[in-house]
């Protein structure tokens, strides 16, 4: 039972976070769109390159969405309601998902190509630049938690959600999150107008919409972590616990796509320098204060 | 429909081919030939027809034509055409041949109802159906390739013919080129890097284990096959060889050299092929190269680290990276740190090593012992490729940014030598560019005019002014005030409309999605509207300004970019301050100040010329365009130009670019060469 | 559900996925094959056939912070333990982490000193 509802929110979210993206970038809102583009992309020949490491070419779409699909399993939408409860959930977001670097460099390496080698490259350093803001802010979240367990850390916050308890934490989350769901102003790997598409742009047909669709479930489950470690998970009153996840998950969402899109692409060496000298110290003075915070006001 | 994907008859996948045909008719995606902001420039709503832009051909499936096109653009748009996965569709607009390319599913007049009437029958065909059973392919004359013949030593030795290179007397490798390029090969760097993985795996030397007593003839290649007899290796078919004698000893699974047998006698030998060796001078019957004379002293020199007089002692230890570093001990290399390993050496060989097949031909590694079979040396791998600004010895790629490049202009080429993503050169040029009015002899003045003003698509009016100015000095008559300031308040609608063309362009590059619509749409109300029109216009122009000079990091970001020289021949939009950011500011500022130009105009029309009769004389003329300030120097006779020196700001200020963008990292570079705003209408091809 | 199951269910995840992709590919192929034309399978560079290979040497710019990154990431092995029983520890682990943490910021104000945050 609980299987196919997991599997219909998954449906129903990454057709959400589809919509959301076709309104962020086209300011349309169009609610078939992301079926007339599915069935366009399945009627749209998909190229093989003569010369290309087929091995990466066809391994990469499949690991970003494998990847992306099994860090969505330790998000709890609502008590019950989660693929797997894991010990250990908050350290396996992260690594399920550190495999979305493997599949953008083999993308970018598959095709020959000269955009696309450099956006998978690219997206290597954006990794040097977020990973770390990334893991700090989720210890920091398991400390208060005492627990990696995704529904311990949402029932941790039961009586004040994270983004008050740690706002630092949940800024410089945020942030990193954005990075490494590859969303505008991140948007190196894959930018238009400086790689004309980066590491998508050999893909076309049944391949590009495995990618894009692997990209679509990443973007759900950074939502949906920010959800679970910041915003008290399915916490709320009033409506059912599935709902509030929902609804906060699909805000987060609509932020991070619409927010992304105010902002000038960042350069990379920026991205680094500012990651590194200015979010890397503030992480560790986060760990620092929630470290006090935890021993003092023991809520 | 002459893109449709192929497909069997009658099939039953047929009605979910049916729907995904309607279902594509809704989402096309076009790919503007030469660019998008000649399309804003005719006036082509292209989200109105619910055309999305294409980052790339990949991306594309309407390729859109803004004709005419110059020959060369339609030979870079057959390309982009041929790379366009199938279902594919020309929409050609404008009147113009547009050979290489298929015919065109829809075509119409250049007018955004034009646009529109000819994607709605584009939906319709795609609608009906993008399958066919019978297909033909596509092919132009820029897509066939020819295998042209190069040294892989010596890069700039290209042959129409197989032979051996004159300089090494190699055989020269095939290698695929286009039939279309003028220039042979202008990508040295890459060429070598297309070699060079080949050789420097074969060029390594090949470890096998020398188990005494059992092998008595092994493999060059595979050193785990080995057998008790002579014969062939099962995996590569090689004569196994015979290992050297001077060991013995079951510890040592170091690699060293198998031998070729002849040496001693032998005189000559092939660099390439130490197996191949003479008494006399001549080349190698394997590669064509010339034998090398070996003597005593040569050898010895080559590898005087792996002389030694016997093999029990002579085990040494060596670090794998670095082979001048030899210990009589176990221990760490002081260079790296790495374990040392030993290493077994004989007294025997001299000479070059069998290693199977042709290499590189580095007489340093041949001398290296240590190395792992298949080891890629780092001597080998950087031998001749350039050096980093940061002093590491990488190869740099060329790729070409344009001529269809989202965030920049379409036509302009820009080849960037990149090494990583830092930009260490650039070559720039145009596809499409200037071609001389007057080639068809002289012109009637206000023909000049007009087809000045067509050939600069991009600032019709201000090549119009230019040209009217200039003839009008020549004949030496004036344009009354009332049609001067027309004339200058015209201008100034050009430049709102070119700036606001531009915004839209650097929107797209930097990923400001909704700047890049506003800018485009403001562009389309703005660039052919009455100054009535313009001043209700003017609160929606002016929250776009505001917008743009409030966008967090925007100004941030284009500050560290394109910073000009003082003494750069920049005449540009400018501001105090010399960097992108500055010129984006400048441009702002020019949209505000040109807004207030218009308000007094009575009317705005395109410049035309005054009445000269049949005038004699030499006229010049500046008009400050909004790239920029052009002049033309003009000489009338009885009414018709006869010579024409046409300067424009592009002209000086593509040679900005290598300046600008040198070491810079690449969104820096292509920020660098959007903020000069060059037009590929204006340069020389 | 014991670790090993949740680990079953996370390995049929992931096969489950493999197949519902390998299934759409069979479906476009039964829709229609890729056509095999000149150029085509050149990589796509707006609108030039760029035949040069690009599997180069690749110059990373960011080997000083990639450096930097190991220390930290091999650092956020030790964090995470530490986070769980964080509580319990109290103090002490404020303060065995504190030195820790310390002596890596100390290492990262050392390694900007010395250039490392520099685009090599």
């Amino acid at each position: 039972m609980s299987a196919v509802l997991l599997i219909l929110a998954l449906t129903v979210g990454v057709y959400a976070v589809a919509v959301l993206e076709d309104w962020a970038s086209h300011n349309r809102l169009r609610l078939l769109g992301p079926v007339i583009s599915t069935l366009a992309l399945l009627g749209q020949e998909s190229v093989l390159h003569r010369k290309n490491d087929r091995l990466f070419f066809e391994t990469a779409p499949i690991l970003l969405l494998v990847g992306a699909l099994l860090s969505l399993a330790i998000i709890p939408l609502a008590p019950g309601l989660i693929v797997t409860d894991l010990a250990t959930g908050a350290l396996f977001f992260n690594a399920a998902l550190a495999y979305v670097l493997v599949a953008l460099i083999m993308a970018g390496w598959g095709p020959d190509g000269a955009y696309g080698m450099i956006g998978g490259w690219r997206f290597l350093g954006q990794l040097i630049a977020y990973a770390m803001l990334v893991v700090m802010p989720i210890t920091t979240v398991a400390m208060r938690a005492e627990s990696l367990s995704t529904i311990t850390i949402v029932e941790s916050q039961a009586q004040l959600w994270n983004i008050v308890y740690q706002p630092l934490g949940f800024v410089l989350f945020a942030i990193a999150g954005m990075a490494m769901a590859f969303v505008p102003p991140f948007d190196l790997p894959n930018a238009e107008g400086e790689l004309a598409g980066g590491v998508e742009a050999e893909y076309t047909g049944v391949r590009r919409m495995v990618f894009r669709l692997g990209r679509m479930v990443l973007i759900l489950s950074v939502a949906s972590a920010t959800t679970v470690f910041y915003l008290g998970g399915w916490l709320g009153p009033w409506l059912p616990d599935w709902a509030w996840s929902a609804i906060k998950i699909l805000a987060v969402t609509a932020l991070m796509l619409a927010g992304g899109r105010m902002l000038p692409r960042v350069r990379e060496g920026t991205l680094l320098a500012w990651a590194w000298k200015l979010g890397i110290p503030l992480a560790l003075v986060n760990i620092f204060l929630v470290g006090v915070l935890v021993l003092v006001v023991p809520l | 429909m002459i893109g449709a994907r192929e497909t069997t008859e009658g099939g039953f996948f047929s009605p979910l081919q049916n729907i995904i045909s309607r279902a594509t008719a809704q989402r096309l995606s076009c790919l503007v030939v030469p660019g998008p902001e000649l399309a804003l420039a005719s006036g082509l709503d292209l989200p109105a027809a619910g055309l999305a832009l294409a980052a790339g051909p990949r991306q594309a499936n309407v390729l859109l034509l803004v004709l005419p096109l110059s020959e060369k653009l339609l030979t870079a748009a057959s390309i982009a055409y041929a790379q366009m996965p199938r279902p594919r569709m020309v929409l050609a607009l404008g009147e113009g041949t547009f050979s290489p390319l298929p015919e065109a599913d829809a075509t119409g007049p250049l007018t955004s109802e034009g646009l529109m009437e000819a994607t709605k029958k584009l939906r319709q065909i795609m609608a009906e159906g993008i399958f066919a059973t019978k297909i033909d392919d596509y092919d132009a004359p820029a897509l066939q390739t020819r295998i042209e013949y190069t040294c892989p030593m010596h890069p700039e030795v290209v042959s129409d013919e197989p032979g051996s290179c004159p300089k090494c007397g190699m055989f020269l490798v095939p290698k695929e080129t286009s039939t279309t390029s003028d220039t042979p090969s202008p990508h040295d760097h890459a060429t070598m890097a297309a070699s060079r993985p080949a050789a420097s795996v074969s060029s390594a030397e090949f470890a096998h284990t020398a188990d005494d007593n059992v092998a008595k003839y092994v493999c060059p290649m595979h050193p785990e096959v080995t057998s008790d007899a002579p014969g062939n290796c099962p995996k590569c078919g090689m004569n196994l060889v015979k290992p050297d004698e001077s060991e013995g000893h079951g510890h040592h699974t170091h690699s060293h050299s198998a031998h070729a047998d002849s040496e001693k006698t032998a005189k000559y030998v092939c660099p390439m092929h130490p197996e191949v060796t003479s008494n006399e001078p001549g080349s190698c019957p394997k590669c064509g190269m010339f034998l090398e004379e070996v003597t005593k002293a040569g050898g010895e020199e080559q590898h005087d680290h792996s002389s030694h007089a016997s093999g029990k002692e002579a085990a040494k230890y060596t670090c794998p990276m670095h082979p001048e570093v030899i210990s009589d001990s176990p221990g760490q290399c002081p260079k790296c740190g790495m374990n040392l390993e030993q290493q077994t050496t004989d007294d025997e060989h001299d000479g070059h090593q069998s290693s199977g097949h042709d290499h590189g031909g580095n007489a340093l590694l041949d001398g290296l012992i240590g190395l792992e079979p298949g080891f890629m040396s780092m001597i080998e791998m950087t031998d001749g490729t350039p050096r980093s600004s940061n002093g590491l010895q990488m190869e740099w790629i060329t790729a070409p940014f344009g001529p269809f490049f989202p965030g920049l202009p379409g036509g302009l080429t820009l080849e960037l030598e990149l090494d990583g993503d830092t930009v260490v050169e650039a070559k720039t040029g145009s596809l499409t560019g200037l071609q001389d009015p007057l080639k068809n002899g002289p012109l009637a003045a206000a023909d000049y005019v007009a087809a000045l003003g067509v050939q600069m698509p991009l600032a019709t009016i201000a090549y119009r002014l230019l040209a009217c100015r200039a003839i009008e000095v020549a004949g030496n008559t004036f344009a009354t005030p009332e049609i001067k300031a027309i004339r200058m308040a015209t201008l100034a609608r050009e430049r709102i409309a070119s700036h606001l063309s531009w915004l839209s362009q650097l929107g797209r590059q930097l990923g400001l999605k909704a700047v890049e619509r506003e800018a485009a749409t403001l562009h389309l109300l703005v660039h052919a509207a009455d100054p009535a029109t313009i001043q209700a216009l003017e609160p929606r122009v002016k929250k776009l300004l505001s917008k743009l000079r409030r966008t967090w990091f925007l100004s941030r970001r284009l500050a560290t970019v394109g910073a000009l020289p003082a003494s750069a021949a920049w005449d540009g939009p400018t501001s105090h301050d010399n960097t992108a950011a500055g010129r984006f500011t400048a441009r702002l500022d020019e949209i505000a100040t040109s807004l207030n130009e218009i308000k007094g105009a009575s009317s705005l029309s395109a410049p035309t010329l005054a009445d000269i009769g049949t005038a004699t004389g030499e006229g010049h003329a500046e008009v400050q365009t909004p790239r920029g300030l052009a002049s033309l120097h003009i000489k009338l006779e009885s009414g018709k130009v006869v010579s024409a020196t046409l300067k424009t700001p592009s002209m000086r200020h593509i040679k900005l670019v290598n300046p600008l963008i040198e070491q810079r990292e690449l969104a820096d570079a292509l920020v660098a060469v959007a903020s000069l705003d060059l037009s590929p209408w204006e340069l020389n091809t | 559900m014991s670790g090993l199951q949740q680990y079953g269910i996370l390995f049929g995840l992931t096969l489950g996925t493999l197949g519902f992709v390998l299934s759409l590919y069979a479906l476009a192929r039964a829709i229609g094959r890729s056509r095999a034309e000149a150029g085509k399978d050149v990589p796509a560079t707006a609108g030039q056939l760029s035949r040069d290979p690009v599997w180069v040497r690749y110059n990373a710019r960011y080997t000083g912070y990639a450096l930097l990154f190991l220390a930290f990431d091999m650092e956020m092995a030790f964090m995470y333990p530490w986070s769980v029983v964080y509580r319990e520890e109290g103090l002490v682990a404020l303060l065995d982490m504190g030195v820790f943490l310390a002596i890596l910021f100390l290492g990262l104000l050392y390694g900007w000193s010395q250039g490392v945050f520099r685009r090599q």
